[in-house]
């Protein structure tokens, strides 16, 4: 097998490289904090669950596959919209994450997640099907790797900053999952509530965005003030 | 044989020095005096390729060798005088001052006399004759390519572009160059196409993966073992069960581009990564980049409790096929005692399934050579 070390050595260079030139770490004393609720307006949409007509795939998927891509809680909260600050040069340091991603009735879960640059991602099948990890970042795929057996895992560093889509071509054309990946730690993805939180910003004038799989991307331009929260509610609809 | 060893060493050379190149080539110059059509510098240069490209067993060598350079820097007396003039601080770079020289005198008059007509002036991929080509030529500027050492997504090495360049893509309208032009015209053209993307630029070059260099004996026994291997990892899934490219998946197949692809049919013979054992290892391993073949490097250190769970098959096998793979499970060691083994006796056993599923894929395609010439694809060149 290859030189796992070296390999791992390289590819850390990538993202320490660009932390140096894209986002400066400092002491953020009296920061601010950028919050709110992202929301579905109107009606919900229904959307039907994937049929698995491929007779040796309905033991490990079921015959009927949930559609995970709109999960709405109380009141139209809108879950996995992913929110960050825009260009931000400066602020708290980053934090490594160890992601997880998990198949699991073919099915990814999460579905999306966030996650700043140099954190870990491994990805687990719990399925006695194949899977391929097709992970596409910037239009060409960052890895696609076979996953034949239930219980095997995979390890991947997330080396650049950029959103990446994870699908399957063994058959589940529906199988699609996300990783946001940033190199700054203003970046928060929405639960059943709906609800986000970006603490320790630094004073100023930010532009934030929010992504969600099915829509286009929102954006606006909020001041923060040292101590003070500003808040954005999105919709969606 | 001291002629066959200074031709092995002459291509190793070539691929990682020009200069060297040119001293291994005089070298081997004089037993290939009669080497047809070929006058001055470019028969120093085309002998030992032509000689080496009909001995197979010598490039498969000579690329270990080369991948073997390419993981670890050559000594300083191994490389080049104008490497070895650089400041030895600088990391390897796949395009430093030398190779960018290289690119800039040579291997762009190369690349537009012998490439541009398909690739494009500009390496898109979108040259004159790109119309009228069943496959599209490579498009150089996104720097994803299908036939590497290197792993999934990963940039391939000088080495691997040479490659292909040298053997050309069978079933393609790429030929193969090797005997076309002379290596050092080969060796500018991918320094050339290199600085078409600017991933070349923007990446460092990670190590290949540790392939091996010598292929086992592939007999019969191992195409039993392969037909398991085949079955259990589900290759069918896309290939089908009897190797046709008709899998229950394979319908849905798209590129990165999202274009429909179609499933690799081996019982056609013709490999666009190459026929040879190792070239079907390797493109195994590595997977093939913008498709949607996965790399199965990591895939193959699963022990039988990860396959545990017959559902899958029972969908497709015969009650006969199922006890084979269920005798075949049982001679397998479990993850945990794969895990346990020293690190070289689970990589041999990983590789060993791997040529067996080689030598079964070989065995799909076992039809004349004289049939697959008329008959099923006759524009391939080798």
């Amino acid at each position: 097998m290859r030189s796992r070390a070296a390999r791992i050595a390289l590819l850390s260079l990538i993202p320490l490289g660009s932390l140096l030139v894209g986002y400066a770490a400092q002491p953020v004393s009296s920061g601010g904090t950028i919050q709110g609720t992202v929301r579905l307006t109107g009606p919900v949409p229904q959307l039907p669950p994937h049929q698995v007509t491929d007779p040796s795939q309905q033991q490990a998927c079921t015959a009927t596959v949930p559609n995970d891509e709109l999960v709405v809680g109380a009141g139209g909260a809108l879950a996995n919209a992913v929110v960050w600050i825009e260009g931000i040069t400066a602020g708290a340091p980053t934090q490594h994450a160890e992601l997880t991603l998990d198949q699991r009735g073919c099915r990814y879960v999460p579905r999306v997640q966030a996650a700043a640059v140099g954190s870990q991602l491994t990805v687990i099948s719990s399925d006695a099907t194949l899977h391929n990890v097709h992970a596409m970042q910037s239009k060409r795929a960052a890895f696609n790797l076979a996953m034949p057996a239930k219980g095997m895992r995979v390890t991947r560093p997330l080396a650049r900053p950029g959103i990446i889509e994870v699908k399957c071509d063994a058959g589940h054309t529906w199988m699609h999952a996300w990783i946001h990946v940033f190199d700054h730690p203003y970046f928060a993805v929405t639960g059943a509530d709906g609800h986000f939180q970006l603490p320790s910003v630094p004073p100023g004038h930010y532009t934030v965005k929010v992504w969600h799989e099915r829509y286009p991307v929102q954006t606006q331009q909020l001041d923060v003030a040292a101590g003070r929260s500003a808040t954005w509610n999105v919709s969606f609809h | 044989m001291l002629v066959s060893l200074m031709q092995r060493a002459g291509a190793a050379a070539c691929v990682t020095s020009f200069a060297l190149c040119i001293a291994a080539a005089a070298s081997a110059q004089a037993p290939n005096a009669e080497a047809p059509g070929a006058t001055g510098t470019d028969a120093a240069q085309a002998a030992p390729a032509r000689a080496l490209a009909t001995d197979d067993t010598a490039q498969s060598e000579a690329e270990g060798a080369n991948t073997a350079l390419q993981a670890a820097p050559p000594a300083s007396q191994e490389r080049p005088a104008e490497i070895a003039a650089e400041p030895a601080a600088a990391p390897p770079a796949h395009l430093d001052a030398t190779k960018l020289a290289i690119a800039d005198q040579r291997g762009r008059s190369v690349y537009r006399r012998r490439c541009a007509a398909c690739h494009g002036l500009l390496g898109d991929g979108r040259g004159a004759a790109a119309r009228f080509l069943e496959v599209a030529p490579r498009d150089f500027t996104i720097g994803v390519y299908k036939w590497r050492t290197t792993g999934s997504g990963e940039l391939p090495t000088d080495a691997d572009l040479l490659r292909t360049v040298r053997r050309g893509v069978p079933g393609t309208a790429m030929p193969g160059w090797d005997g076309l032009m002379p290596i050092r015209d080969m060796w500018a053209a991918v320094q050339y196409i290199k600085t078409l993307s600017p991933r070349f630029r923007e990446e460092q070059p990670v190590a290949p993966l540790d392939l091996p260099a010598s292929v086992p004996q592939l007999d019969a026994a191992a195409r039993r073992r392969g037909r398991l291997v085949y079955v259990l990892l589900q290759c069918w899934t896309c290939h089908g069960i009897t190797g046709q490219g008709d899998g229950p998946a394979a319908a849905t197949l798209r590129d990165d581009n999202q274009q429909p692809i179609v499933a690799y049919d081996f019982t056609r013979g013709q490999m666009r990564g190459g026929t040879r054992p190792i070239d079907i290892y390797r493109t195994f391993a590595t997977g093939v980049n913008g498709t949607p073949m996965p790399s199965y490097d990591e895939a193959l250190l699963v022990g039988r409790n990860g396959y545990a769970d017959l559902g899958r098959y029972r969908a497709v096998l015969t009650a006969e096929g199922l006890r084979e793979l269920e005798a075949f499970l049982r001679n397998m060691p479990t993850t945990e005692a794969l895990w346990a083994m020293p690190a070289a006796t689970r990589t041999a056993w990983g590789n060993r399934m791997r040529w067996d599923l080689v030598a079964y894929v070989l065995s799909l395609s076992d039809t004349s050579t004289l049939w697959r010439y008329l008959w099923a694809a006759p524009y391939v060149t080798r």
